[in-house]
């Protein structure tokens, strides 16, 4: 018995993911998205509400993500002459896709000599797929600001002040290119 | 012998025989299955690692974020009472009595989908043109995992009473102790003390 096979190399799909993911590997810095995709924007809506929203892209972790957004939060508070922030309203978008890669396993035939001529019989093959998760977060919040002291019993209030001080260390901005 | 000859006119070049491939083939099917029915072992509670584990962020003098991040083999329910253990025994840690939760959320973690769909073929044909019949029948399969989040606040003295987001440090750990130690071996010496 003869066999004789053509088949795509098994690491063309791997190599086609890892190039998609280089695409995009590294985090979301901390900068103002400016119409772009990632970063934060942030619109007023009263004289002292506003509406912040931090998106990151594939590689950036929900967690960042949140941390961003506050950090946002407290900025624009400080930045606006406020002392506090009250969140009034927070929620965690989160956008999955799949990109998915299929090819055929095994997939192979003989040949067989058949009247001075070959005839070609295909023998059973395996097509796999496999689908990778893509994920992106975007956190966006409605933001009260406040003078003076953070009321004590509100537990959506944040001492601004505080706030960056405490999230200062993971901020990564963009460096200059 | 006459086959033998036939198998220089390969296209990629490359020969192989079919039952090992064949075995080979089979043999990554029934150990994928085998991984499937004896998955790795729950998230134990620890630090986070490989498995998974507890991470958290100090967002203001006594505003904290806990995670805690289970592997596909820990259920929902493990993975929420590990992060609220957590929330507690930071609470403990940073001389507190109770916590309140002011946000909390349990993300679904869905990883890659894998699947294989057999096909059967059958050609005929000469030269180079050949058709085949696969099925279209095949099956996947995704893991899920969880991820707890808990934005907590820390307050020193009694619990008040007719806050239900308020949870007193103390008694959680104690009663949620049996299954966070009879799930892991307490390690790294982070264990608050209970009572």
């Amino acid at each position: 018995m003869l066999s004789l096979s053509a088949r795509k190399p098994r690491w063309l799909p791997a190599v086609s993911l890892l190039l998609l993911l280089a695409a995009c590997a590294v985090e979301t810095p901390y900068q103002p998205s400016e119409g772009a995709r990632y970063g934060y924007s942030d619109q007023q809506i009263e004289e002292n509400r506003y509406r912040v929203t931090f998106s990151g892209n594939p590689s950036t972790p929900r967690e960042t993500v949140q941390n961003y957004l506050l950090y946002r939060a407290a900025e624009l508070t400080v930045q606006s002459g406020f002392d506090y922030f009250t969140m009034v309203d927070q929620d965690v978008e989160r956008s999955t896709r799949y990109y998915s890669q299929g090819y055929v396993d095994d997939f192979g035939y003989y040949d067989f000599p058949y009247r001075r001529n070959y005839r070609r019989f295909y023998r059973p093959s395996f097509y796999s797929t496999n689908a990778y998760p893509v994920t992106e977060y975007a956190s966006i919040a409605d933001i009260v600001m406040g003078e003076g002291e953070k009321p004590a019993d509100d537990p959506s209030a944040y001492d601004a002040l505080d706030v960056l001080q405490r999230l200062q260390p993971l901020i990564r901005k963009d460096e200059e290119k | 012998m006459r086959d033998r000859r036939c198998m220089a006119r390969g296209r990629s070049g490359t020969t192989a025989r079919m039952p090992t491939r064949a075995r080979r083939l089979a043999a990554a099917g029934l150990l994928s299955l085998a991984l499937a029915a004896c998955a790795a072992s729950p998230t134990p509670y620890q630090a986070i690692g490989e498995q998974g584990g507890y991470t958290d962020q100090q967002l203001e003098a006594n505003r904290y974020r806990v995670k805690f991040e289970g592997n596909s083999s820990t259920s929902r329910e493990t993975v929420e009472d590990f992060a609220l253990y957590r929330a507690a025994e930071l609470t403990l840690q940073k001389g507190h009595d109770y916590f309140k939760v002011v946000s909390k959320d349990v993300e679904p973690i869905v990883g890659s989908v894998s699947g294989i769909t057999p096909g059967i073929g059958i050609g005929i044909g000469g030269g180079n043109v050949g058709f085949g019949v696969s099925s279209v029948f095949g099956s996947g399969r995704a893991d899920y995992s969880y991820v707890t989040y808990l934005d907590i606040l820390m307050f020193d003295g009694e619990k008040p009473e007719d806050e239900r987001e308020a949870y007193n440090a103390f008694d959680v750990i104690e009663r949620l102790k049996p299954s966070v130690t009879g799930a892991a071996d307490a390690k790294e010496g982070e264990t608050a003390p209970a009572q």
